[in-house]
């Protein structure tokens, strides 16, 4: 089957767009009520494109950074961090990565890679290597101890990356094995999740 | 908003804030840049935004600036540094760095944080449909920004009601991770349900058909909004010229 941008962007994917953003912003904020010590603002970016595919993904992620820019403009700086999470979960979920074990274990690796490389060099060039916060104390130790800016920025992404990528991957699949089936049909890209044995669609 | 200079066509003050990244991004030095702040501070004073934009630079580029000098000046290691204590010491190089970085952070915030704490997403959204923007990507933005503080306000809701009947919010690191599930599942379970009604809602209003649609909210370009743009068209031109020769 041809899967163009046209058959990706269906009017179902552009309503979950919104959905998915807001999640990141809701999440974001449920992890500061709970207080948790990590960083839970890419579960929308996740849970919309495992169902929806890596381009509308991708603009879930650029979306959700360019709302937050309107607000806090440094956000505009990491937009490409989110839209390559996106693109990227998009991808390992075309490629049925997310229904076994072994293949969510690497493409989680996969996804922490690509976003603690990323987020890096923006932090690096465009920051100075400071985010303004509290990971930087770690970056300073780092840098204190004779290392080079760019390993200690890395060294501290791919460090509090790992927590994060694991917590917010884990909660969106949790919350897509609750998606029900009769919902999972009608997007391009819910067939891994269905539960029901046997269901087949060209594709 | 409803100020002067909130009024201006959004397409205007787009392009005056292009102009000013365009050249705080391009001019070497950091005194231009730093008059910015101030600049844009007065801008937004009158435009009577002077809360939001204050609010949202100490909570977001202030703190940036901070680290950054700190880290720049005192904890880099760079070929001129005099040592202070310990690892602590104090780099010419690493002071020049960071004015010619936070400077240009600050300008470019500035900018930006004036553009948007003055325009409407509203008037954003439909100076981008009128330029020729598909439907699809203005009703992504304003239908993204609509759609936030509702899903906030219901999380709210779903979080009480978790509550009330015995989650746990506090306590170990576990059982507060434990909690995000319950909390968050029905929001996007019944999200995902309204999302098929939204479809519906859509499409039967048209929402795929071709053809040019009209819209009931009408903005107008004034006189000032054509002399802002044509002059930052020539400033702009100027700038490349003087920077070119």
């Amino acid at each position: 089957m041809k899967r163009g941008l046209k058959y990706d962007f269906s009017l179902m994917a552009l309503v979950l767009i919104p959905v998915g953003v807001s999640i990141n912003v809701v999440g974001y904020q449920m992890s500061q009520i709970l207080k948790l010590p990590v960083f839970i603002d890419q579960i929308g970016t996740i849970l919309v494109s495992m169902i929806t595919g890596p381009w509308v993904g991708m603009v879930t992620g650029l979306l959700g950074n360019v709302v937050n820019g309107m607000i806090y403009p440094t956000a505009f700086g990491y937009a490409i961090v989110s839209m390559l999470v996106g693109f990227v979960s998009g991808f390992l979920s075309r490629w049925r990565w997310y229904s076994n074990v072994v293949g969510v274990v690497i493409g989680c690796a996969l996804l922490n890679v690509v976003s603690s490389v990323s987020a890096a060099v923006v932090t690096v060039f465009m920051f100075g290597g400071v985010t303004g916060a509290g990971t930087d104390l770690l970056t300073a130790a780092f840098v204190a101890s004779g290392q080079a800016l760019w390993d200690s920025v890395l060294t501290t992404n791919v460090i509090s990356g790992t927590v994060n990528t694991i917590v917010n991957f884990a909660i969106a699949w949790i919350i897509v094995r609750r998606i029900p089936d009769r919902f999972l049909v009608k997007l391009n890209y819910g067939l891994p999740y269905i539960k029901k044995k046997g269901a087949k669609i060209n594709g | 908003m409803d100020s002067r200079i909130g009024k201006l066509y959004p397409t205007t003050k787009f392009m005056i804030t292009l102009l000013v990244v365009i050249i705080s991004i391009f001019t070497p030095g950091y005194v231009l840049q730093y008059i910015m702040f101030p600049a844009f501070l007065i801008i937004s004073l009158m435009a009577g935004t002077t809360k939001q934009f204050l609010n949202a630079f100490f909570k977001s580029i202030f703190i940036i600036i901070l680290f950054i000098f700190a880290m720049q000046v005192f904890i880099i290691t760079n070929e001129d540094q005099t040592p202070i204590w310990g690892f602590i010491h104090f780099s010419q190089a690493g002071l020049a760095t960071s004015l010619s970085m936070t400077s240009k952070i600050t300008a470019i915030a500035s900018a930006i944080m004036t553009f948007f704490e003055t325009t409407k997403v509203k008037d954003i959204t439909y100076a981008l449909e009128y330029a020729g923007t598909p439907r699809k990507v203005t009703f992504l933005i304003s239908s993204t920004i609509q759609l936030i503080p509702q899903m906030s306000s219901l999380s709210k809701t779903i979080t009480d009601a978790q509550k009330s009947r015995g989650i746990e919010t506090e306590g170990g690191l576990m059982t507060r991770i434990k909690a995000f599930v319950p909390m968050l599942g029905p929001l996007v379970l019944s999200s995902i349900q309204q999302t098929e009604e939204r479809v519906l809602a859509l499409e039967s209003r048209a929402f795929s058909a071709k053809g040019k649609k009209t819209s009931i909210y009408v903005l107008h370009k004034t006189g000032l909004d054509i002399v802002l743009e044509v002059l930052s068209v020539i400033l702009l031109m100027g700038y490349v010229v003087w920077r070119v020769m």
